[in-house]
């Protein structure tokens, strides 16, 4: 059986440094095997170019990145297009869509975000994913 | 790089999975390789949560946040349990 994973979307990457309670979720989760990952293609967001970066890229030196597979990223298609079905006005990003197949694809799994909703509605099929702020 | 037999107890689909992902390189190379993938993610892991202690005893969080910090990991866990 594999660990249960915890992914991080581009706007929680600094508070693992910063946010006291973020901390100690994420130590109590790790410390009990879960497993972190950070989808490389958060970086775009999470990443200015300015020294005010330096905690996120603190946390990301540490844990390093995964690459996005052909088939995540097609897997992360399928997800967005579940959601634009349905009718909703606003569509999730693609790289939300990428988070939301990181987590799939590694189930269980717990995606901390700052944007909870686009997630859920990404996720609504996947009840062992679960969506969290920082 | 020296090698060594051993015995160990795996799920059987999972050794079938491994069999057919592993192809050519034989199942040996396969499960040598995803051991190594795995003892550098349980590392890197283990030196985030030092860091992770490093940063606690710099700006240390209250018992308060920390309970609370345990409630929503245990809700997270009923969450996404079978």
């Amino acid at each position: 059986m594999s660990q249960p994973v915890v992914v991080f979307d581009s706007g929680v990457i600094d508070q693992a440094a910063s946010n006291r309670e973020f901390r100690w979720v994420l130590r109590e989760l790790l410390e009990n095997g879960w497993e972190p990952l950070i989808p490389t293609v958060v970086l775009s967001e999470a990443i200015t170019g300015r020294p005010a970066d330096a905690p996120a890229s603190q946390v990301i030196r540490r844990l390093d990145t995964v690459e996005t597979s052909q088939t995540t990223a097609r897997r992360a298609g399928h997800l967005r297009f579940g959601v634009q079905r349905t009718g909703a006005r606003r569509i999730p990003s693609g790289i939300d869509a990428i988070v939301a197949a990181h987590a799939v694809e590694a189930e269980p799994a717990v995606v901390f975000t700052t944007d909870t909703a686009d997630l859920r509605r990404l996720l609504v099929d996947h009840p062992r994913v679960a969506v969290e702020r920082p | 790089m020296a090698t060594q037999k051993i015995s160990v107890t795996l799920e059987s689909t999972a050794i079938k999975r491994a069999r057919e992902a592993a192809g050519p390189r034989g199942l040996s190379a396969y499960l040598d390789a995803a051991l190594e993938d795995k003892l550098d993610r349980d590392e890197r892991r283990r030196s985030f949560v030092a860091y992770l202690d490093e940063l606690d005893a710099a700006d240390p969080a209250p018992e308060e946040t920390k309970r609370h910090a345990r409630r929503r990991v245990a809700k997270i866990r009923e969450a996404i349990a079978p």
